[in-house]
């Protein structure tokens, strides 16, 4: 998995499990990679009208490439179509597979592209190009989608990170997202549904002692910042506050109620979408939450009958909250994957990476609801109506959240650049 | 051992093709297809010439079985439909039809001894008996927790077995309709991630019904799944384990069918990542395979002919896989097929098979 692999020379195994004091340390590797740089920064007239918005996203990213056809874009009874029936939807003439059940049924509150067409077919490649909106080579690193919704919009009145990124597996601050961004738009990763431990203080010390100690250490930060790019200050206080806002935000992981449980499922993706959920509620600006094990090269039939009522569930689940709470007005709720499946099926009766024709799901603020749009042929060979690249999305989706992609840029280091692919623009019928 | 091989006569349809079996008087080759119908090849022909298919289904035909005295088959498909057809007519109808027989994916067919009545499993968890004469559902059978992959009779007793996704073997009392016995193969099953991998793939019985077989993989991971094909010997009478054999490596991930050869050794076949599968005799008192066949790709079904020489071994296209387009001269994309090797072994002496 390419996101869990990454490496770095100054990220050891270790600094992938977050406690308290390795949150802490981890702002001295973040501002090390910084270096070079002042960071990237969006117009600053344009970061504080997008903070006044609250919009919010919702990022749900299926790892390893989820097979269209065992989804979103099913074709029963032909060569490519597999064992698995279509079920209709509650818009009328529109079906999905029979593994979904339950997100059939709220068809009408989601749109659909399945025109979706991209270029990248391994791993190592697609997954930074589709979560960067694969931009022109500049020269520079570009910020995942995460990142730059952090950038552009800010943190929010929440008090808590803006970017955080809830997954199986290891936690910790994971400032390889930001790109030329620089470390302070990196995602805080909650690994299996645990907050960082030592997240409470120790009994031996008060809230005064506690306020005594942090005086001392911006006493002490104040001649190591002196000393230091900017972008060292930035993630240096960018963790110290985020750790506190965690010490004070502990409920955000309390044992979810069981009602809860059942409706997102007693699963792992389950369990991460309801914190998902509590993230969204607690008002980070962007969560994105992981799920793994869907490169399916082999007994991809059996495998997906497995995996895609999991996500069903835990998808219809966190799309029913947030429009019951009328949060779909303001959270942007994006599912995804970094590309389909081949329509052949190969001897291990697996599927393998196919981004010439895929699907990608939305909801919520600036969504029209209810649009499906994009078509395959028959067979699901390929997209016969305009196909779609990710820079198509980057653009829908700030448009969604009220950025004007066409118009708004990064300065990086004075270097002015586009927010998305400037050969690419949003697709019109899936914005509200 | 020596082995000859006919890859001439291999007959290749134009759709991918399951479990490929010999008609009663073995003038035919059957094979259900992954796209909606029933492929015969008429073996007394030279090119193994391709008769008109059996139609009617919808999706995949995993699941079907031929009539132990008379030419019949029960097919079954994914979208839970059951017919039942005289294989050798020119153009076969449905003697009767049954649209909803499950809910979804019917998996495997077993004839009872006689043929009067058959069992079928599926996706939806249960398994059910039918009347073969005029498809009479008479019972449903529910306890499994996952999808039921394999259904078998015992040899000489109306005893029904059922093998699920998570390992469990089943056997049943029919008439009080709950599971009379459980046979644990567990150890075929892995839940990885969020995947499900593994599962009872095929059952068999040694000759004299007194071993139970059943063929699955050690599974290491899902995604592109890995694991050492297995199988596990059980007593009939006690259910207690007698056996385990490792068919391969991590690489060779399931056996995917069993059969014991009329001369007394135990066949199987294993497929395993993209390319990879082979043919294995086994004489199950020595640790060595008989015989070993690993040039074939991705073996998913094998069968014995009636004089008792020739296999059946339902394989792939080597290569078949890859990332990304792949497209033929024309710029057509180039979907995969499933040529059925026909082998022609030289046998060894009878050996004893008990476990």
């Amino acid at each position: 998995m390419p996101h869990s692999k990454q490496t770095h020379s100054l990220c050891t195994p270790e600094e992938h499990t977050l406690s308290r004091r390795q949150l802490l340390g981890a702002s001295t590797a973040a501002g090390v990679v910084g270096l070079g740089g002042l960071g990237g920064l969006v117009n600053p007239l344009i970061a504080s009208d997008m903070s006044a918005k609250e919009k919010q996203v919702l990022f749900i990213w299926i790892d390893g490439g989820m097979s269209q056809l065992e989804s979103w874009d099913p074709k029963p009874n032909t060569q490519f179509g597999g064992p698995f029936r279509s079920i209709p939807t509650s818009i009328p003439g529109i079906q999905v597979s029979e593994l979904m059940p339950k997100t059939s049924q709220i068809m009408h509150k989601l749109a659909v592209d399945r025109g979706v067409s991209t270029f990248d077919n391994s791993h190592s490649a697609g997954v930074p190009r589709i979560n960067r909106g694969d931009p022109k080579d500049r020269g520079v690193v570009y910020p995942y989608f995460g990142s730059a919704v952090a950038n552009l919009m800010g943190p929010g009145d929440s008090g808590l990170p803006p970017y955080v990124w809830v997954k199986p597996g290891s936690g910790g601050f994971k400032y390889q997202d930001a790109g030329f961004l620089g470390p302070k738009y990196g995602a805080l990763a909650i690994g299996e549904g645990k907050p960082p431990p030592n997240i409470l203080l120790p009994s031996n010390i008060d809230q005064q002692q506690n306020l005594e100690r942090n005086a001392l250490r911006k006493f002490a930060n104040k001649q190591y910042a002196n000393a230091r790019a900017k972008t060292f200050r930035e993630a240096q206080d960018f963790v110290f506050d985020t750790a506190q806002v965690l010490m004070d935000r502990r409920t955000l992981f309390d044992t979810p109620d069981a009602s809860d449980i059942e409706r997102y499922g007693d699963t792992p993706l389950g369990r991460d979408m309801l914190i998902g959920r509590k993230m969204i509620e607690a008002g980070v600006r962007f969560v994105k939450v992981n799920s793994y094990g869907w490169d399916t090269h082999g007994d991809n039939f059996n495998a997906h009958a497995s995996l895609m009522p999991r996500f069903d569930q835990a998808f219809t689940a966190v799309v029913e909250d947030l429009d019951q709470r009328g949060m779909l007005d303001h959270v942007l709720v994006i599912a995804m994957s970094e590309f389909g499946r081949t329509p052949r099926i190969n001897g291990h009766i697996g599927r393998d990476h196919w981004p010439e024709a895929w699907s990608i799901a939305m909801t919520g603020t600036g969504i029209r609801r209810g649009a499906i749009i994009g078509e395959t042929n028959d067979e699901g060979t390929w997209v016969t109506s305009e196909p779609h690249d990710i820079g198509h999305f980057f653009h829908t989706w700030f448009n969604a959240l009220g950025i004007d992609s066409e118009h708004t840029e990064y300065i990086n280091d004075g270097q002015p650049l586009p927010i998305a692919d400037e050969e690419c623009s949003p697709i019109q019928e899936l914005l509200a | 051992m020596d082995i000859k091989y006919t890859p001439s006569k291999s007959p290749v349809a134009d759709r991918q093709l399951f479990n490929a079996r010999f008609s009663l008087d073995g003038s035919l080759l059957i094979a259900g297809s992954y796209q909606g119908d029933v492929r015969r090849f008429d073996l007394s022909t030279e090119d193994h010439h391709e008769l008109r298919a059996i139609n009617g289904h919808h999706a995949w035909v995993q699941a079907f079985a031929l009539h132990p005295t008379q030419n019949l088959i029960v097919s079954g498909d994914s979208w839970g439909k059951l017919q039942l057809h005289d294989y050798t007519h020119d153009d076969p109808q449905p003697l009767w039809a049954l649209e909803d027989a499950h809910d979804g994916w019917i998996r495997s067919i077993a004839f009872s001894k006689t043929g009067d009545w058959f069992a079928t499993c599926g996706r939806d968890q249960t398994v059910r008996v039918f009347n073969t004469k005029n498809g009479k559902q008479k019972r449903m059978l529910v306890g499994h927790q996952a999808d039921v992959y394999h259904v078998l009779f015992h040899p000489e007793e109306d005893q029904l077995l059922s093998a699920d996704a998570l390992g469990n073997i089943f056997q049943w009392d029919l008439k009080k309709q709950h599971p009379l016995r459980t046979f644990d193969a567990s150890e075929t099953f892995l839940a990885h991630r969020l995947q499900d991998v593994g599962g009872v793939q095929v059952l068999a019985f040694s000759p004299d019904g007194k071993t139970l077989f059943a063929g699955g993989t050690r599974p290491k991971n899902g995604g592109t799944v890995q694991g050492v094909p297995i199988i596990i010997g059980f007593s009939w009478e006690t259910a207690e384990r007698t056996l385990l054999r490792e068919l391969g490596g991590t690489a060779d991930c399931y056996c995917e069918d069993l059969k014991f050869h009329p001369d007394g050794f135990l066949m199987a076949v294993t497929s395993g990542t993209p390319g990879t599968g082979k043919l294995q005799f086994i004489d199950l008192t020595l640790e060595e395979p008989l015989f070993q066949l690993s040039s074939l790709s991705n073996c998913h079904s094998l069968d014995v002919h009636p004089d008792g020489e020739t296999i059946a071994v339902t394989t792939t296209v080597r290569g078949s896989n890859g990332n990304g387009r792949k497209v033929d001269d024309e710029g057509n994309y180039i979907g995969n097929t499933s040529p059925i090797q026909i082998l022609v072994p030289e046998l060894p002496e009878p050996k004893n098979t008990n476990a």
